[in-house]
């Protein structure tokens, strides 16, 4: 964690004072051009990595009811059968997380033994906050990438503001995602299985999102900066045609800096989860492998013990016994005999 | 001379900060926390590689000598064949919503079965050989040297699982440690490192068709003595048809069922369900082995126990196969069957109960069907004169075995039959049962007895539910669907709620069966007196008569 | 004295179970003690509900004998079969007396009931006599588990050779059946 902490605090450091030293083009304009490449590149090369690999079996997690016989309801969307209900799964799964909902635990009272279901549903439920927060500050900032805005725009921020406090106005995504890090953080503090295996690797994305989070804020309401510039610069750089940097505020590109780093580690850290979730067999296969045969590209030729060399095996047992054979025991005396010239051997093992 | 300690300072708890990360704590192997490996000669046979002499509990496991070779040529190859692997090893952003829900974890409190760490004991190997930030930044970022130590905790690990797949179920990611595990085991077997528990019933159900290595004659013996204690109970005498041709159905049961308590009273009952519908059925000796102890081994194994099902159908002429109650039986068939050994043998047509005519489309590629399925059909359509009153004394509870529910979504089948021959169910606590419900804790080959507090402790969560309803509502049966349960749960059952007896679900369906022709029952299946014996409806009318 | 007992139960039960986590290793400690699901942490609750039956019976609390026995044999039972020695099984009972002594016997002896308090204290001892047996009831059941598992496991094979003896057709039948038990190494 300190390690992840410090590399975190080196590299808001290294862009505020690098910034202030003249260096804006280098963190303002090379940087970000290199992190959206190596985002770009990254994502794909790793999807192709991954879709290289082929699904040799369908192994899907049956979250509930199987469709059998007529009479019992099939669990659509956790068990699902079609394309369809797949698609609902996935969607489920993406939008609202539905396996981290799953999360139930159960009280009992000591005294009376009187037991009571609470859902744990933290996790879910700052997880989400988190995801979606992210994803409405995101779609808000295409404001400082298009023009005109789109009214669309409007609208998020609208909602996003509807609380309509302050100057300017407080966004609610700005409060929640700031609750929602402060949980995750905490958490992988406080509950000692979390610490544990919590690693560098962990801490990191976190640290580098709480910095990208915390410096936007700052920007936003306390040491505010110029947006009209602001979009200027950025739309230069959308635009490939660089700039003044004069007078923009250190943060800026601190802030920048920060989104950076994320897109560039996003592709090669634990961030592809994004992207794992699609590929996840047990999460995008139907649930209809006795129906539908799923075909394995590698599938080896079968080799096994065939019956005739079972029967070969113990043929006179089966015979003592009463059991059907292929071959009687006189036709494989008068064959052996014929080949080997040899008495027949009782049936031998192996 | 020092003073004897006091009792707290005997026991010397832990120290009060914990020096190392979980990447610096081995496994210390003691009798008791391992299963014995695998026997030199049945690795032979098995055409296994590298077969040695080796105990887990010593320094020296005699690894090949290219070990380290071996293991990374065997996860670059598996990593080109699974994409379910690279996935599950990249995707992970230890949220930790899996580590409690691990059997074992609840039951044994060892960090690393948590189901997040266990992977994470591959998933740091594969950083370090197999991706760049790895190589680049090492520990930092979760990446270790591959060293014996790590191939010793895999096989600690690796034996701790049973491939149950709750976890996956909460995984937001869907990431299965069954899948991990499996090829963790995959891998420890190229270097000769496998469990004798496992390989010993894998060469025997290879040879004789049934994991004890039961020749052909005592297997129809045996089924001859059962056939006996049926006569005993009901008076009616049943020939099950052995290795016949020209039989609709083929049946195929875990061969547990045939030779092992209690799960002859299960096989006692499918043989009396199928005399009294006039099922056309055969059995066969040569694939007498439903469950599938390839799996636990390797998928080509599995894949060659596994062929012998379509073979012996094909052989037989069978149109359709009907599958006895089995856990991971159930996952072979279910899910890879006809990936493995597909398409089923062109004369087999989609399973069509000849007694209701239910046509059963979603066994339409693999051409078979579980027994809960079609029982419960038949009940549905009232095919079944059923006597629930003869299980009054029995208040049952139903253990949803993992495979039939998170592998297959077998859930309301059962029930509904349970319901049906017992007046008295209870469900345990819902995160407890369906597609939640908690291992045996001695699946996936570790029903072995020389680890048997580790099988009580990963046992415990559902023990614990057990005890938990016993308690509650006086349960003193549990029902399940599997031939592993069958051996295992009574022992989880006798340790963690004792009083509780395990039986299988047709047990309890041929204890309410009405056949006909039957004499008045006055025993159950186990041949204990029943409680209210039937009443002699001959003698009765006579009474009346008179 | 008794209201004095009360007064301290909650804290002396929490330093109590508190001990008996840290024989666990350090990584589980904060896992036992903060998971209150009976299902999810049947460890902890156990070791929870017992402890706090225990210590009414120790202090002195009226108690049905059965049901301290039950408390105590719910916690033994998942000791047994933990990895735990079995002076860490059983003496997890001693770990109450300090915690007995820091929060009572200065109190006890200022309302001179040092006698009372030493009863107290050997209630503890009678205790850890009956978790001696419980360990070893639950000790002989794990025996007796595998060797039931065995039989059952060879039930009809048993039966077989049986029969086979009787007709006295091979001399040695287990061979004859080809069947095998697994054996140690």
């Amino acid at each position: 964690m300190i390690v992840s902490f410090v590399a975190a605090l080196l590299i808001g450091l290294a862009a505020w004072t690098g910034s202030q030293a003249g260096l804006q083009y280098l963190f303002g304009m090379a940087l970000p051009l290199l992190a959206v490449v190596v985002f770009i590149g990254g994502m794909i090369w790793r999807v192709l990595y991954w879709a290289k690999s082929p699904v040799p079996f369908a192994i899907p997690t049956t979250g509930g009811q199987e469709r059998s016989l007529d009479w019992i309801k099939p669990a659509r969307l956790d068990t699902p059968t079609t394309k369809a209900g797949v698609v609902g799964r996935m969607l489920l799964e993406v939008l609202l997380f539905r396996s981290l909902f799953r999360n139930t635990v159960t009280r009992v009272d000591p005294q009376n033994m009187r037991i009571t279901y609470f859902s744990s549903k933290w996790l879910w439920l700052f997880a989400l906050l988190f995801h979606y927060c992210f994803l409405v500050t995101f779609i808000r900032h295409f404001r400082f990438f298009l023009e005109p805005v789109p009214i669309c725009l409007e609208w998020v921020e609208f909602f996003d503001g509807i609380l309509q406090v302050g100057a300017p106005t407080l966004f609610i995504s700005n409060v929640l995602i700031v609750c929602a890090l402060a949980f995750l953080f905490l958490r992988r503090l406080v509950n000692p299985k979390l610490r544990y295996i919590s690693m560098a690797n962990d801490y990191f994305p976190l640290f580098i999102i709480i910095g990208l989070v915390s410096t936007g804020i700052c920007m936003r309401y306390f040491d505010k900066i110029d947006v009209a510039q602001a979009k200027v610069f950025i739309m230069g750089l959308v635009h490939f045609s660089p700039q003044s940097v004069e007078g923009l505020n250190p943060l800026f590109f601190t802030h920048l800096t920060f989104l950076s780093v994320l897109l560039i580690i996003f592709p090669f850290s634990k961030l592809v989860h994004m992207g794992g979730v699609f590929l996840s067999p047990t999460r995008n296969l139907p649930c209809n492998t006795r129906q539908v045969r799923h075909v394995n590209p590698w599938n080896k030729p079968t080799v096994f013990h065939t019956y005739a060399e079972y029967e070969d095996d113990f043929r006179e047992p089966m015979a003592e016994a009463g059991l059907p054979l292929e071959i009687s025991l006189e036709e494989a005396q008068a064959h052996d005999n014929k080949t080997s010239g040899k008495p027949v051997e009782p049936a031998s093992a192996q | 001379m020092a003073k004897l300690p006091k009792p707290e300072e005997l026991m010397a708890g832990r120290p009060p900060f914990p020096s190392k990360g979980w990447m610096n704590t081995k496994p210390e192997f003691k009798p008791g926390n391992f299963c014995y490996p695998a026997k030199v000669d049945i690795m032979e046979g098995m055409h296994m590689p590298h077969p040695h002499e080796w105990r887990p509990d010593e320094e020296d496991w005699h690894l090949p000598e290219n070990w380290e070779e071996i293991i990374y040529n065997g996860l670059k190859e598996r990593l080109a064949k699974h994409r379910s692997l690279k996935v599950f090893l990249d995707s992970c952003v230890r949220c930790g919503a899996c580590a409690d829900k691990c059997h074992f974890f609840i039951g044994t409190n060892d960090p690393k079965n948590m189901p997040v760490l266990r992977a994470e004991l591959l998933r740091s190997i594969y950083r370090k050989d197999f991706t760049l930030t790895g190589k680049l930044l090492g520990k930092v970022v979760g990446a270790r040297k591959l060293d014996k130590n790590v191939i010793k905790e895999w096989f600690f690990y690796a034996y701790q699982c049973t491939e149950c797949r709750r976890c996956s179920l909460f995984c937001p990611y869907g990431i299965d440690t069954a899948e991990i595990t499996a090829i963790v085991r995959e891998l420890l077997y190229e270097l000769g490192l496998g469990i004798n528990w496992v390989m010993e019933p894998v060469s025997n159900c290879n040879r004789t068709g049934n994991h004890i290595g039961l020749q052909p004659h005592a297997l129809k013996d045996i089924i001859e003595f059962l056939c006996d204690d049926i006569e005993t109970i009901t008076g009616i005498r049943i020939n099950p048809p052995l290795n016949e041709k020209g039989h609709e159905v083929l049946f195929i049961t875990p061969s547990g069922d045939v030779f092992a308590d209690p799960g002859i009273y299960t096989f006692m009952g499918y043989l009396m369900l199928f005399h009294e519908i006039g099922l056309d059925y055969t059995l066969s000796t040569y694939a007498s082995e439903g469950g599938n102890f390839g799996s636990f081994v390797s998928f080509d194994m599995a894949k060659k126990l596994n062929a012998k099902m379509y073979a012996e159908a094909k052989r037989l002429g069978a149109k359709w196969i009907l599958g006895g109650e089995c856990g991971h039986m159930w996952r072979v068939v279910n899910q890879y069957m006809g990936t493995y050994n597909g398409p089923a043998p062109d004369h087999m047509i989609t399973p069509v109960s000849p007694i209701t005519g239910t046509v059963f489309k979603h066994a339409a590629a693999t051409k078979m069907v579980h027994i809960a399925e079609f029982t419960a059909d038949l009940i549905k359509h009232g095919k079944l004169n059923l006597k629930p009153e003869r299980n009054n004394h029995i208040i049952t509870t139903y253990h949803d075995s993992c495979n039939p529910a998170r592998a297959m979504g077998l859930l309301e089948e059962p029930r509904s039959i349970l319901r049906a021959v017992c007046n008295n169910f209870v469900e345990m606590p819902p995160n407890t049962i369906r597609e939640q419900t908690f291992c045996c804790g001695s699946g996936s080959g570790l029903n072995t007895e020389e680890i048997m507090e580790l099988r009580l402790r990963g046992g415990m969560p559902r023990g614990n539910a057990l005890r938990y309803v016993q308690q509650k509502n006086d349960v003193n049966w549990l029902t399940c669907i599997c031939a592993l349960d069958r051996a295992v749960l009574p022992t989880v059952a006798n340790y963690w709620a004792p009083g509780v007896t395990v039986s299988g679900l047709h047990e309890l369906v041929a204890n309410a069966l009405v056949m006909k022709g039957e004499i008045p029952r006055t025993m159950d299946l186990r041949q204990e007196d029943l409680p209210e014996p039937d009443v002699d409806e001959s003698a009765a009318s006579g009474e009346e008569d008179a | 004295m008794e209201a004095i007992y009360a007064a301290r139960k909650e804290e002396i039960v929490q330093q109590w179970t508190t001990a008996i986590f840290a024989l666990y290793p350090f990584e589980t400690t904060g896992f036992l003690r903060t998971q209150k699901d009976r299902f999810a942490n049947p460890v902890g609750h156990a070791t929870m509900v017992a402890a706090n039956t225990l210590y009414d019976a120790v202090t002195g609390r009226p108690a049905d004998d059965d049901q301290v026995r039950l408390a105590l044999a719910e916690l033994i039972r998942i000791r047994a079969i933990q990895d735990l020695t079995p002076d860490q099984a059983v003496g997890a009972l001693f770990l109450l007396k300090p915690v007995m002594r820091k929060h009572l016997l200065t109190d006890a002896l200022a309302e001179g009931a040092l006698e009372e308090y030493l009863d107290a204290e050997s209630r503890v001892d009678s205790l850890a006599l009956m978790a001696f047996d419980l360990y070893m009831a639950d000790k002989e059941a794990v025996f007796k588990g595998r060797v039931a598992e065995l039989r059952r496991r060879y039930s009809q094979i048993e039966r077989w050779i049986a029969a086979q003896s009787a007709s006295d057709l091979f001399p040695d039948p287990m061979q004859a059946a080809g069947g095998s038990t697994p054996d140690k190494p």
